[in-house]
């Protein structure tokens, strides 16, 4: 019987380490690497801004071209336990609009965030494709929300 | 053997020792409440220690009521809570419990398989066309109606119930399908009242359609048969046609996995459970919390039943219009179809005697011995089917369950080839290739509805799936019965 692994198919790539910093998807927002899922580090001066970041980090993960059309507009109240939990429901909120309404998020302006939770109005686009990459969900695994030296930082991985 | 090693990692290094050439036992360390064990051979664990697997079978064998082992098949991976390739049971006598991170996102997603008496000549000329058809008639993403129509909520909750039985009663197969799938195409007591609104939105357009990522349909052929006798009882013949359709439950199963992990985590505040990792965050067995889960996560996975039975349905008939005949008489009957994303009661035995378990299996397929009662009849003999797909270029896998894998493992075996490459990495390889001309060469048909997909998808991406199988099937929790090489590939 004839072994399938004696037959070359395909060039045979080591996993390497890829170590050089991988080029932002948006500002402030770098793709992580993970074997089987995707994830998004973000940096920020402020959690607002933290917040907002990682939103779009989330809609170019999932659509690599960049629209910028701001023709819809929705209110996303939510909320809070923790500012990191806060996190992970906000992203959340936003890919079920993608998925239901297809709403594409752009932008942000926040009328609260904090300990009372999270209002915000959001503008985008809504796009009649489907995205080029379907997410899942945002998990909570190796969840990471913190101030650092230059603001804030976090990091969020999500199952695709 | 006794060789010690340690996984990479930037907290505290796990320590694991060979027990044989197939097996690695995690010994009881910090606050693990029983061993861990994983299966593979030298190389697979080369690749396995690299990223965080290992700590995540750990992590699983700290969670209360866990009996046994936490069980780690050759394909694991990194995933997020529990490793994909991961099995856990709980006792609910012992404060067990449930972990919607242990299932996943993507509840009761599984693969089926069909097969059929067309001949690898008889399709070779008509291949372009069938995944054409094929690309038509399965969406990608979201069926007729996008956003907004397609089912209305009152549909979706009768999927919910009754799972395959659902679709065969719109039309979509036949009877004998059902007595073809694990737990016959639904879990009972599902409840769709457990499950939001928001999940059923999700569902509305997306019963009947492949979704990205991993999930595929592969149009293939038998080129090798390893038990004869086996392979005749699941009707593959070498150089004959069959078809893998690998899905879940879609929008709906993710958004119920999102509701309750957010249940789970108050839960775990409210029940003083310690967690290491928050993703895992759980409710006892005997809890309200636990018992709302899983009346939803049955509904899922009932979701994800009808789905793949509806995608069966289009594929059979994208068939019929290629060759001109109905597919009945093209002989493509469902052999079986496996989940692999659940948590199921089964009784087990442990420590001399039988308990009922939760189990839970990420990324790890159910596989039971031959005389088990929840075998279909037509392979009572033979034991449970199990599908092991590899990646979109090399081959998959054809298995029974085994007497070995019922005693140490749950009745669970491996369920893929299981990423090496994370989708950046796959992406940046290909930087400059032509992959459709390489799919060419191969004799490979495949379509896509993003390119992006494809290039993460990539066969070097994957473990070499061969390695797996022959780590179960050695090992004694699988065993080999066929082989099939990919002809056509679907992908999201």
């Amino acid at each position: 019987m004839t072994d399938p692994r004696d037959a070359p198919v395909a060039p045979e790539i080591a996993p390497e380490v890829v170590s050089e910093t991988p080029p932002e998807i948006a500002p402030g927002v770098r793709e992580l690497d993970h074997t089987a899922d995707v994830g998004i580090a973000v940096t920020a001066s402020e959690p607002t801004e933290l917040f907002r970041r990682a939103a779009l980090g989330m809609a170019r993960l999932m659509r690599e071209e960049t629209g910028s059309e701001r023709s819809a507009e929705r209110v996303v109240e939510l909320p809070a336990d923790s500012l990191d939990l806060l996190l992970v429901r906000w992203l959340a909120e936003l890919l079920y609009l993608d998925e239901v309404e297809g709403f594409v998020f752009e932008d942000a302006a926040f009328v609260q965030l904090g300990d009372g939770g999270l209002k915000a109005t959001v503008v985008g686009r809504i796009e009649a494709e489907i995205p080029e990459r379907q997410l899942k969900g945002v998990t909570y695994h190796g969840l990471r929300l913190e101030p650092d030296a230059g603001g804030w930082q976090a990091r969020v991985i999500f199952d695709i | 053997m006794t060789s010690q090693s340690h996984t990479k990692t930037s907290e505290r290094p796990i320590k694991m020792r060979q027990l044989d050439e197939y097996r690695w036992l995690i010994p009881r360390q910090g606050r693990m409440r029983v061993d861990g064990l994983v299966y593979a051979d030298r190389r697979l664990m080369e690749d396995i220690r690299g990223d965080e697997a290992i700590r995540q079978v750990a992590n699983v064998a700290c969670l209360p009521g866990i009996v046994g082992r936490s069980i780690g098949m050759p394909d694991i991976h990194w995933g997020y809570g529990f490793a994909i390739g991961g099995v856990a049971a709980f006792d609910p006598d012992a404060d067990g419990v449930v972990s919607p991170g242990g299932v996943g996102y993507d509840i009761n997603c599984g693969v089926r398989l069909l097969r059929s008496d067309i001949t690898a000549e008889e399709l070779k000329p008509r291949i372009d066309g069938l995944m054409n058809q094929i690309m038509r008639d399965v969406p990608a993403g979201v069926g007729a109606g996008y956003r907004g129509s397609g089912l209305s909520g009152g549909a979706v909750r009768d999927v919910l119930t009754k799972g395959a039985g659902w679709a065969v009663e719109q039309g979509y197969g036949t009877q004998e399908d059902l007595e073809h799938i694990e737990s016959g195409g639904a879990l009972e007591g599902a409840d769709p009242g457990r499950v939001s609104d928001r999940a059923v939105k999700r569902g509305r357009a997306q019963v009947g359609t492949v979704g990205s990522g991993n999930h595929f349909i592969e149009v293939g052929v038998v080129t090798e048969v390893y038990d004869k006798a086996a392979a005749g009882s699941l009707g593959l013949q070498p150089g004959t046609v069959t078809v893998f359709i690998h899905s879940g439950s879609r929008g709906l199963g993710h958004q119920v996995c999102t509701d309750y992990l957010d249940v789970m985590l108050k839960a775990t505040r409210k029940y003083g459970i310690d967690l290491p990792d928050r993703q895992l965050a759980c409710a006892p067995l005997t809890s309200p919390e636990a018992e709302d889960y899983f009346a939803a996560m049955y509904a899922a996975a009932n979701y994800a039943f009808a789905n793949r039975q509806m995608m069966t349905h289009r594929v059979r008939e994208a068939f019929a219009r290629i060759f001109g005949r109905p597919w009945e008489e093209l002989g493509l009957r469902l052999v079986y179809d496996v989940a692999h994303n659940n948590a199921k009661w089964e009784s087990h035995e442990v420590e001399g005697r039988a308990r009922r378990l939760c189990v839970h299996r990420k990324g790890a397929t159910r596989a039971f011995p031959p005389g088990h009662p929840d075998v279909p009849v037509a392979y009572r003999d033979i034991g449970q089917p199990v599908f092991i797909p590899g990646d979109m270029a090399r081959y998959s896998y054809v298995l029974v369950g085994t007497d070995g894998a019922y005693s140490e493992t749950f009745g669970s075996t491996c369920h893929g080839a299981g990423r090496r490459m994370s989708r950046r990495q796959a992406k940046k390889s290909v930087r400059g290739r032509n992959l459709k001309k390489e799919f060419e060469e191969l004799g490979i048909e495949v379509r896509a509805s993003s390119f992006a997909t494809v290039a993460e998808e990539i066969p070097e991406a994957y473990k070499d799936v061969a390695d797996v199988v022959d780590v179960v099937d050695r090992a004694g929790i699988g065993r080999k019965v066929a082989r099939l090489k990919p002809l056509g590939v679907l992908k999201g």
